[in-house]
């Protein structure tokens, strides 16, 4: 049996035997441990990550950060963008904070009841990974550029 | 093993819900009533995926005049919530609430249905007086997300 079906454990756990197998740097956020900080590199560029366990709720998230805050201006159109892209996406979604124009992809798990294992860890995380990659550079012509959201959209999804 | 369409119908039969299957696909159809008005719900089954999604269905489509300020109460709403996102069809202005697992290697216990489709229905309930103020043009995003959120 592959060894990463196996040994169910608190997700923590599950958390760290994923990050040790992967040997993916991280550092714990000073000030809220909760939280790891890591780096990817995709084909669309380089962008922070962060993963955060709430133990006592049950819960995993994961988010891809855009590396760039969107300009105030451009908010509207960034929104419509995220909107399109996110209808339909089953695992996953992004999102936008309209007061500082942060914008992130977030997949998480709620394994109330039950125990999480390694390998849905990384099915969450490598799911992030690669739609984020797919929606990023689109997201950077919408908002640093003259695309449409429409038109952005299209370029990837037709 | 078992299907994800077989786990998640018996988990609606045996918490007493009542529900339509669908012909020819693996989606089971149900209502929910909470505080607000009743809306309709979907649960669906995807096993090439080993993915289970719920929806909740906003019981209006938000007119084309309304749609701008409806990608920003999306957008106001989904940031920062934890489990599930409000997803919006900018063709016809249907608004609904997506929750969804990954249920390989779970074992696919109820509890995994259940936390996914019980929160996903509250918020559905939560926010959809304030959707429905701005899909009437009432109110502004900021201004019905605010009386959500405080």
């Amino acid at each position: 049996m592959d060894d990463l079906n196996v040994s169910p454990t608190k997700i923590e756990d599950a958390v760290m035997a994923f990050l040790d197998g992967s040997e993916w740097p991280y550092t714990p956020l000073p000030k809220n441990p909760d939280w790891l900080r890591m780096v990817h590199n995709g084909d669309s560029g380089q962008w922070q990550c962060y993963l955060q366990v709430r133990e006592q709720q049950e819960q995993f998230f994961f988010f891809s950060m855009c590396a760039m805050y969107v300009p105030e201006a451009k908010r509207p159109a960034v929104a419509e963008y995220i909107t399109r892209a996110n209808y339909g996406l089953v695992m996953g979604n992004f999102e936008m904070d309209y007061n500082d124009g942060e914008v992130r992809f977030k997949t998480y798990f709620d394994a109330q009841g039950f125990d999480i294992t390694r390998k849905a860890v990384e099915v969450h995380v490598f799911a992030n990974l690669a739609t984020f990659d797919r929606y990023n550079a689109g997201l950077m012509r919408v908002a640093f550029g003259d695309v449409s959201p429409a038109e952005a959209i299209a370029l990837i999804e037709e | 093993m078992q299907s994800v369409y077989a786990a998640m119908r018996a988990f609606f039969e045996e918490d007493d819900w009542s529900f339509t299957p669908m012909d020819d696909q693996p989606v089971l159809r149900m209502g929910f009533q909470g505080d607000s008005d009743p809306f309709n719900c979907f649960a669906q089954a995807l096993e090439d995926r080993d993915q289970f999604a719920f929806y909740s269905v906003a019981p209006f489509q938000v007119p084309e005049a309304q749609r701008t300020a409806a990608i920003e109460f999306v957008t106001r709403a989904n940031y920062g919530m934890f489990v599930g996102n409000f997803e919006m069809d900018l063709s016809d202005g249907e608004v609904r609430y997506c929750t969804s697992a990954d249920v390989a290697d779970t074992g696919m216990p109820a509890m995994l249905f259940k936390t996914n489709v019980i929160q996903n229905v509250l918020t559905m309930d939560r926010y959809l007086a304030a959707l429905k103020q701005v899909a009437d043009g009432t109110a502004t995003a900021a201004e019905a997300i605010a009386q959500v959120e405080g």
